[in-house]
């Protein structure tokens, strides 16, 4: 007996040890820290105001404050420039509210007239909200001129694993544009000559004509079966599913719901918007998926020509009434943005010269092999668009030559081209499945030249921050500048 | 079991693994190991401990990870083909593994303690190889018993033709533990006993690769962490009626942990982005009762009662727990309808909560005696698949995917056939000679597959094909005081779904596997050396590939491959053994595929990862008995 529970006791010791043995912690999350999105921007002669932005690496937990002070050469506060918040002493604090993942503050120039290009303001982060700490970049230089920025490091402000945002990146102004995706539906040809409307590929909206001219009289009879095709989840559940031998004929002309994904405009899935009213048709809309795969609903739109601008028509599906909204067109950008949902026109690509590519969700067509082989859309992260209308690219790869031994001579060996919008595309990352490799592509590298004539070398180094989608990052270099 | 130390095994797939109609390939992403029985996949395969449901069935193809068992703590394996669905239910379907666990010889106070070494291929180090320990110990008098085990279980990795920090086989470290106490009276036993399971396969990352800032690597830790307690007892009421009863509670978790390393600082942090810090868990109860009465001597009946109540949540699973109870009733008897002929029927009566499962599900067993010396065994089965948690539950919505389980699900159903023909020819003071002949046929209905939800665009669960295998085996096996010698052959065809399209190859594709083990006993010395081979034939499998924009079905095949391991074991004093090896004498890594089709977005590639290289061991044992 006496050994029995001896024995026991030890027995029920090594289990206990085993079991204490085990326990382990989790590694930390990774520290706050607050940055200044970049480190150096300029405003041009033509601008009178900056917002100015900085990150945190993930949501602040509790509400707090960041406080800047600055430093202007050549200029004073109140007279030749306020912010947003405004300064007390060279200093501003800025409110971060709980959740936050960013914080921003406005510069505006107001002496409009005397500068002469060669001021500047050196903002300094000094403390942080709680739960915060200080990050590298902690310090910013505005200058009162136009920069060329020679090189930087953008951690691309994606807004996570849903991708939830374009990015529009300027190399030469060093900046970077965010805009939520889910804030338009449809975009419209600015140039004098086009009536052109172009789709959100990044929601993966699908459109498709139907034979009528009058939206009151447009039913859900007249979208019957549309629910089934007019959608990317359904196409590709059709790949997913189906053997190639049974693949569904309509499956040949899925690609004509889409606009083409190089971004030739004469392909758009809308046809050209014919100065004869009753030829325009009454298209049925599947706008697609917002951030987090939420559906974001069917309409029905037609639009026709408003002397040298547009007049668009939505409604529901069931809705005997219109809306009407008038478009007009603005050559400084490339299109005109308006939103189904309210009824508005809203600001998304900016203008021509202020962006250079764009990082974005995307609707690219891809084979699917069987007897006829049929294109589809397909739902793409990560996109590379460039702005076709003045930029040009080219891939190169490093076994062609290095990143860094790259340079203006190298530039004769190389052919930039404008014609196709996704050249750089999806080609800067490989997504797997294990045990493919996942993430960017580090043996190739893409050369970019600027409206302005800036020759740029652009390098992908990440696909995630932190592990999290959504976040790339780039490093860029200026090879020649513009003359 | 002798054979574990015999062949220095590590886990329970260095036993299997030359087994016939038994396969296992490694999944590279996740760490773990598929296995397949008689052509089935190992979601088929019930494994128990000393008779009770392993509850954790996880991985990609929802099979129970073997590998998680403490090699040390098993006094024997029972691997059962055929299915056994009317006594253990679900997941029955290809067969069942049972687990025996040591139990201490009676009176004595035993103290067992292993240390083994091994390379994996050419890597051996301080933090490369395998270095296992484990002690176990147990004390047994006329009333009480105890015993308790521990082991630790560390595997390096295996690099293949990875760089960096990459390993091809993620490393994996296992604490395992256990406990039992227990009492016998002249008409009870009873015990308690607890197992603990933690493992963690780590794999690492590149610096400024898979996604990661440069300077940083993205690493991911699979953790498992098990629990599992259990009351058994035996009750004899007389000589005609006894009880058999187990009470079980599993608590199972296993968590991806993915973080974040700085090449520069070290400092570990976890990743941020949805999905990559998860945990999937099960919990497990379970009770089974089965009292055995023997109405005369022609007759006995087992009646019982399964109660199993399972619940399931995390990752890609629709949010909350989800429970899933299964309450069964069985019924067999024993019918010695002549001297010579057997019969044992059965029948199955479940209840689900969640699907239908077969509300009747019937079996017959037969044993016809031909003469002394030889029998000739007969069975039919009705075996089935539950659907897994994640078929009916799971939920994955982005940008290109709308998939999401069904409810609705029904269970794949078989119905099984086996035979064998048993030869005891030879029977002489010290020398034996078996010999048996045996086949199998399993036809399986509503296998689960992808399929589009009806009424909708959503990616789902349907209950939608077909899939068969039959094969036949052959075993001879000579035992004498100094020599052991097995051989057997056997020769398994699987369905081919695809057989009816154009060019699509015969309705079954046959692969051979034969396996011999050899091993020889020294009269005095207390040496042993033993040799294991298999011969796995190439195996082809249908695929539908695109060429010149036709599809078409291409019969792709799997190269065959052999396996051998060879061990001397020695005892050396009384208490002292050691066994040292090599694994893997061939040097098999992985084995080529003639698919066409690679590169896909979610293909598997041509070539099928199978060992991690030739491999040295040498194992020490310290037995004590007193």
């Amino acid at each position: 007996m006496n050994k029995f529970f001896k024995v026991s006791f030890l027995g029920l010791a090594l289990s206990a040890v085993v079991l204490l043995s085990s326990c382990s912690d989790d590694p930390a999350l990774p520290d706050n820290l607050a940055n200044f999105q970049s480190d150096t921007q300029g405003l041009a002669a033509s601008e009178t105001d900056l917002t100015v932005n900085l990150t945190f690496v993930r949501a602040v937990d509790v509400a707090g404050n960041l406080v800047i002070d600055f430093t202007p050469t050549g200029v004073e506060y109140g007279t030749d420039f306020t912010t947003d918040p405004a300064a007390v002493n060279n200093s501003i604090t800025i409110p971060v509210a709980a959740g936050a993942t960013s914080a921003s503050f406005k510069v505006t120039k107001t002496n409009t007239t005397g500068l002469q290009g060669d001021e500047k303001i050196v903002f300094t982060l000094q403390t942080v909200a709680d739960g915060l700490l200080l990050g590298d970049k902690k310090t910013f230089t505005l200058s009162f001129s136009e920069i060329i920025a020679s090189s930087a490091t953008v951690n691309v402000d994606g807004g996570g694993a849903t991708y939830p945002n374009h990015v529009f990146i300027d190399f030469s102004g060093n900046r970077q544009t965010a805009v939520a995706r889910n804030t338009w539906d449809l975009g419209f040809a600015s140039a004098g000559d086009q009536f052109r409307v172009v789709l959100n590929s990044a929601n993966n909206m699908l459109v498709r004509a139907i034979d009528k001219n009058d939206l009151t009289t447009v039913t859900a009879a007249d979208t019957t079966g549309f629910a089934a095709q007019l959608s990317v989840g359904a196409i590709f559940g059709i790949i997913a599913t189906e053997d190639p031998s049974d693949y569904p004929s309509w499956l040949n002309q899925t690609t004509t719901w889409m606009d083409d994904p190089k971004g030739d405009l004469t392909k758009t899935a809308i046809a050209s918007v014919s100065a004869t009213d009753s030829e325009n048709k009454v298209y049925i809309v599947n706008r697609g998926n917002g951030p987090g795969s939420t559906a974001l609903g069917w309409k029905k739109i037609r639009v026709i020509r408003n002397g040298a601008n547009y007049t668009l028509q939505h409604a529901d599906i069931g809705s005997s009434t219109f809306q009407t909204l008038t478009i007009t067109k603005n050559s400084a950008a490339r299109f005109q943005f308006a939103s189904l949902a309210s009824n508005s026109v809203v600001n998304v690509e900016p203008n021509v010269g202020d962006w250079d590519i764009e990082w974005t969700a995307f609707t690219n067509a891809i084979p699917t092999g069987g007897p006829t082989d049929p294109y589809i859309p397909y739902a793409y992260q990560d996109m590379i668009v460039s702005n076709v209308s003045t930029v040009s690219t080219a891939q190169v790869l490093t076994s062609v030559s290095s990143y860094e031994a790259f340079n203006e001579a190298s530039l004769a060996s190389i052919t930039l081209n404008n014609n196709n919008q996704i050249l750089i595309g999806s080609s800067w990352r490989s997504t797997g499945p294990p045990p493919a490799p996942i993430g960017q592509k580090t043996d190739r590298f893409y050369v970019v030249k600027d409206g302005a004539g800036n020759v740029y070398k652009v390098q992908f180094t990440a696909l995630t921050t932190n592990g999290e989608r959504g976040k790339p990052q780039l490093k860029f270099d200026l090879v020649k500048k513009g003359s | 079991m002798e054979r574990i130390q015999a062949r220095g095994a590590v886990r329970l797939q260095d036993v299997l693994n030359t087994e016939l109609n038994i396969r296992f390939t490694q999944d590279l992403a996740t760490g773990t190991s598929n296995m397949t029985m008689q052509g089935l996949t190992g979601q088929n395969v019930k494994v128990l401990i000393d008779g009770i449901p392993m509850v954790g069935r996880q991985s990609t193809d929802n099979s129970f990870n073997i590998n998680q068992i403490n090699v040390n703590s098993i006094e024997r394996i029972e691997i059962i083909e055929g299915p056994m669905s009317v006594i253990y239910g679900a997941d029955a379907l290809a067969g069942v593994i049972n687990i025996i666990t040591k139990k201490s010889p009676e009176g004595k106070m035993d103290l067992t303690a292993r240390v083994h070494e091994e390379s994996v291929g050419k890597e051996y180090g301080l933090d490369k190889g395998i270095h296992n320990e484990g002690v176990g110990i147990g004390y047994t008098t006329k009333k009480f018993n105890a015993r308790a085990d521990f082991a630790r279980n560390y595997f390096g990795g295996f690099k293949g033709d990875s760089t960096g920090r990459e390993e091809l086989w993620h490393p994996k470290t296992q604490y395992l533990g256990n406990a039992l106490v227990g009492f016998t009276t002249d008409k009870s036993r009873a015990y308690y006993r607890i197992d603990y399971l933690n493992e963690n396969i780590f794999n690492p990352g590149n610096y400024g690769q898979g996604g990661a800032e440069p300077g940083v690597a993205l690493d991911q830790n699979y953790i498992t962490n098990r629990l599992m307690h259990q009351l058994q007892g035996t009750h004899t009421f007389g000589d005609k009626l006894s009880f058999n009863g187990a009470l079980a509670y599993t608590h199972y978790v296993r968590k991806t942990q993915t973080t974040t390393v700085n090449e520069a600082s070290g400092d570990v942090r976890l990743a941020l982005g949805p999905g990559l810090q998860d945990a999937t868990t099960f919990n497990g109860a379970t009770f089974r009762g089965t009292f055995q009465y023997r109405i005369n001597s022609k007759f006995t009946l087992q009646p019982g009662l399964d109660l199993n109540h399972e619940t399931g949540e995390g990752g890609r699973i629709q949010p909350g727990a989800h429970a899933i109870g299964d309450y069964a009733f069985f019924l067999s008897g024993e019918w010695s309808v002549t001297k010579r002929v057997q019969l044992r029927p059965g029948i199955r009566m479940t209840h689900n909560t969640v699907y239908d499962a077969p509300p009747v599900m019937p079996s017959l067993n037969t044993k016809i005696r031909l003469t002394d010396r030889q029998d000739l065994r007969l069975s039919y089965g009705r075996g089935f698949r539950a659907p897994s948690i994640r078929e009916l539950y799971f939920d994955f919505f982005d940008a290109s995917h709308s998939i999401e389980g069904n409810p609705n699900l029904k269970p794949e159903t078989s119905n099984s056939f086996n035979g064998s023909w048993n030869w005891d020819w030879l029977h002489l003071p010290g020398n034996k000679i078996t010999m048996s002949v045996g086949g199998f046929f399993n036809d399986v209905h509503d296998m689960i597959n992808y399929g589009i939800k009806a009424g909708s665009t959503i990616t789902s669960y349907i209950n939608v094909d077909r899939y068969k295998t039959k094969g036949v085996t052959w075993n001879n096996m000579w035992r004498n005081n100094n020599w052991d010698f097995n051989l057997g052959f056997a020769y398994t065809g699987r369905y081919n779904q695809l057989h009816e399209d154009t060019n699509g190859g015969a309705a079954y594709q046959w692969s051979p596997e034969v396996n011999t083990t050899t091993s020889y006993r020294t009269t005095k010395g207390g040496w042993n050396f033993s040799v294991y081979y298999k011969y796995t034939g190439r195996l082809p499998y249908p695929e539908i590939v695109t060429v010149n924009g036709e599809s078409v079905v291409n019969i792709a095949k799997m190269s065959a491959y052999h396996w051998a391991d060879a061990s001397v074991q020695k005892q050396i004093f009384k208490s002292f053994s050691a066994t040292a090896g090599v694994r893997n004498l061939f040097n098999i890594t992985s084995v080529n595929t003639t698919s066409l089709s690679s590169g896909g977005a979610h293909s598997t590639g041509s070539i099928r990862p199978i060992g991690s290289g030739r491999a040295y061991y040498l194992s020490l044992v310290y037995m004590f008995n007193q």
